[in-house]
């Protein structure tokens, strides 16, 4: 049977009976990114949670192991863990800082998204306390744009970061693509924007095309932000999409999925079953100033008499409760983009929590420098200040500059104390 | 559980024939050595199942992991289909990557090389439908292969064919997005990428499982181009030159030129080149091979074709013709 030549999912030759189709939700069922990084809420927390005691575990008992040099005895020190919400701060920090680096190079968005991807997902893994963050961020972006076929050979990448030589990017990519799950693919909420950005030109043929234009470019920049958020890991692409959009421009959205997801069904209703209220308003058309205009569309009155036969009442029922479904999960992603787990921190509180997490990684390293300051009395650490060689244009990144080569330092040391 | 990652090199193998690797595969032979990866046959000991090796070599690449290596672990951990190749599992070791595949030990190659096996219709027809939905699932998964030729097609023990080779695959091009035209082993190689495009579609993998369809046929490598040059002549003397009559815009890729015009071949001439087919499988041979991509079929349109309805049935893939193993 040719349908069953088309189903291959069974094992074969066609020669068995045909099964039911699989549709693109059942693929996207298949991918890594719902199988492996797809969470609800509560498990989300959870994992968090766990990785976060993980690390306050791991930094005490390092900071337990602490001696000092001179009369070989251990040092009680002060052990100051970072809460989840303290890691998350960094890790949004150094997301935008990724966003920075990635425009410098003129990536595309997909590579800008992918490396924010495998940072947030790196950090559902491992802890802040044990990996600092501006390191993992710079090998993301490197892997990334190996990923998404952006190619950028290490020297170029590392000549133009200061601070960075290629080994020490490249000696996280290997624990990076483990913390992965080996799983590299990333489904974008990019392309489902413009696809909806193509649909509501098709659905709302009345809408100036130039006003849906400049609607789409402004909801491009909310799926920005939206991809540094937690929306990432609760939403499906389309999802987020759509609720970007909803959030730049509510109004142009609410009329494009009422007529999309209720009036569409109109032709498939009993003729004059069903007469809703703000259907009837969906065609308008928004005139350059911004004023909506309301106009009737016979078109679609048409529509409404190529009624078709069935238990079109319950079906009627059905799609509301769809549809009214459909706005919760919007709503619900929208309000994930904005909520307090993607906030971005202040620089000053992203120094202080930075500080923090260099005692956490290396508690020994810390105890010592603060003894040495103790002893001497002096302030002069030259690697804390900040790095003024560092170019203008290479401004944006001064920070991972200045710490970068620091903590390369800092996990040397840490070795040697191991050996 | 943390694991502090070694920063050395990776440590140094035995030169014995067995390796012990991991606790879950033994890695016993070598079969066969890549740019980026060395095949190893092996055995699952949990379930005694034959498996194969992909060891990815880190040392030596300046710019970390392969690119090839990179898309291989990509694509196959999206893709689950009996026509695909299995990954079963990644683990690592000394800092190194072992992809662990299916077994298998045949590919459509060495079948095609070996001229006592006799095709039939009805195995030909079954190897092109376990090839076409194989590549039905990469491209319903925005996936192209970009290398499909007769040895990337593997064949288990029990017949089942299975597309292989992911290290050229990428994701379908945004777009605005510019692909390289570099892709696919020349033989196998579309028009348009001929012509150097940079944009183009899942028509470049269609189009190779029409030049391996009809290789099926003949037992021969159907447009065995010498060069690049050589190439685009010997495709075009085949199947006639692209004209801007036939194929609208052709004229503007940046590599076309008008070297020597051909007419397509007729009706008559097809038959005759293919003279065991029948006109439904000429049909879809053609349709599989129109020069303009945009008329080519998709992968869709030839599963659903008269070819795949019409008897003899297709074999069933336990029945096909295997490579009888050599004595060691």
């Amino acid at each position: 049977m040719a349908a069953s030549a088309l189903n291959g999912v069974v094992e074969g030759t066609g020669n068995e009976k045909p099964s039911k189709g699989v549709t693109f939700d059942d693929l996207y069922r298949t991918s890594s990114q719902y199988r492996i990084w797809s969470f609800t809420k509560d498990e989300l927390l959870a994992k968090r949670i766990e990785t976060n005691k993980r690390g306050c575990q791991i930094t005490l008992a390092k900071a337990s192991k602490v001696k000092n040099p001179h009369t070989l005895m251990f040092e009680s020190v002060d052990v100051e863990t970072l809460t989840i919400e303290e890691e998350l701060l960094l890790i949004n920090f150094f997301a935008r800082k990724a966003v920075g680096l990635a425009n410098m190079f003129k990536m595309p968005s997909q590579v800008r998204g992918t490396a924010i991807s495998f940072l947030k997902k790196f950090y559902l893994v491992n802890s802040v306390m044990e990996y600092h963050p501006k390191n993992i961020m710079l090998t993301c972006l490197f892997l990334a744009a190996k990923v998404e076929n952006y190619f950028i050979s290490i020297n170029t990448f590392s000549k133009k970061i200061n601070n960075t030589t290629p080994e020490s990017i490249l000696k996280y990519e290997y624990q990076i693509i483990k913390s992965l799950h080996f799983t590299l693919m990333v489904r974008h909420p990019f392309r489902s924007l413009y696809g909806f950005y193509l649909d509501l030109q098709d659905v709302m043929p009345r809408v100036d095309k130039n006003v849906i234009g400049k609607s789409y470019d402004k909801a491009r920049g909310v799926v920005n932000e939206a991809i540094m958020s937690d929306a990432i890991f609760l939403f499906t692409p389309p999802q987020i999409s759509l609720a970007a959009w909803r959030k730049a421009d509510k109004e142009l959205i609410d009329r494009y999925l009422k007529k999309k997801f209720l009036k569409e069904r109109k032709s498939k209703i009993k003729n004059g079953l069903v007469s809703i209220k703000e259907e009837k308003e969906d065609s308008a058309s928004v005139s350059d100033s911004g004023s909506v205009t309301v106009k009737k569309e016979k078109e679609n009155e048409n529509d409404e008499k190529e009624a078709e036969d069935g238990d079109e009442n319950d079906s009627e029922d059905e799609y509301r409760k769809n549809y009214q479904k459909l706005l919760e999960v919007i709503e619900n992603c929208e309000n994930t983009i904005i909520d307090k787990n993607s906030r971005e921190p202040s620089i000053d509180e992203a120094k202080l929590i930075g500080k923090k997490v260099h005692f956490c990684i290396n508690p020994a390293k810390t105890f010592k420098r603060k003894r040495e300051d103790a002893d001497a009395e002096t302030p002069g650490d030259n690697s804390l200040s900040v790095n003024s060689a560092a170019s203008k244009e290479h401004s944006s990144t001064a920070i991972d500059l200045s710490e970068a080569t620091k903590d390369t330092e800092d996990e040397q040391e840490s070795k040697r104390l191991k050996v | 559980m943390t694991e502090v990652v070694s920063l050395s090199g990776p440590e140094q193998h035995d030169d014995e024939s067995t390796l012990k690797v991991s606790s879950n595969y033994s890695k016993d032979t070598k079969v066969g050595e890549g740019t980026y990866a060395v095949v190893y046959v092996g055995v699952q000991k949990s379930s005694h199942r034959k498996i194969a090796i992909k060891e990815i070599k880190t040392g030596g690449f300046k710019d970390g992991l392969d690119m090839s290596a990179i898309r291989e672990m990509k694509y196959l951990q999206e893709l689950r289909h009996v026509n695909i190749i299995e990954l079963i599992d990644i683990y690592s070791e000394h800092n190194g990557l072992n992809l662990i595949l299916e077994y298998l030990p045949y590919d459509l190659e060495m079948l095609i090389k070996d001229k006592s096996i006799i095709f039939t219709p009805a195995n030909i027809k079954s190897w092109m439908l376990m090839t076409l939905r194989g590549l039905h699932h990469c491209h319903r998964n925005f996936i192209l292969h970009r290398d499909l030729k007769p040895n990337n097609l593997l064949l288990s023990p029990q017949g089942v064919l299975k597309i292989a080779d992911f290290g050229l695959a990428r994701s379908l091009g945004a777009p605005n997005e510019e692909l390289t035209s570099n892709v696919v082993t020349r033989w196998y190689r579309a028009p348009e990428l001929l012509f150097g495009s940079k944009h183009y579609t899942g028509a470049i993998d269609i189009w190779s499982v029409g030049v391996i369809f009809a290789e099926l046929m003949l037992r021969t490598p159907y447009l065995p181009g010498a060069n690049d040059m050589d190439q685009l002549i010997v495709t075009f003397r085949a199947l006639g030159s692209p004209t801007e009559a036939n194929w609208t815009n052709v004229s503007k890729l940046p590599g076309y030129n008008k070297i020597n015009i051909y007419p397509p071949p007729t009706r008559q001439e097809l038959r005759n080149r293919f003279s065991a087919a029948t006109e439904s499988t000429l049909d879809l041979i053609c349709s599989m091979l129109m020069l303009d991509p945009l008329k080519r079929c998709t992968t869709t349109e030839a599963l659903l074709s008269k070819y795949f309805v019409e008897s003899p049935r297709a074999t069933d893939p336990k029945s096909l013709p295997k490579i009888v193993p050599k004595n060691k």
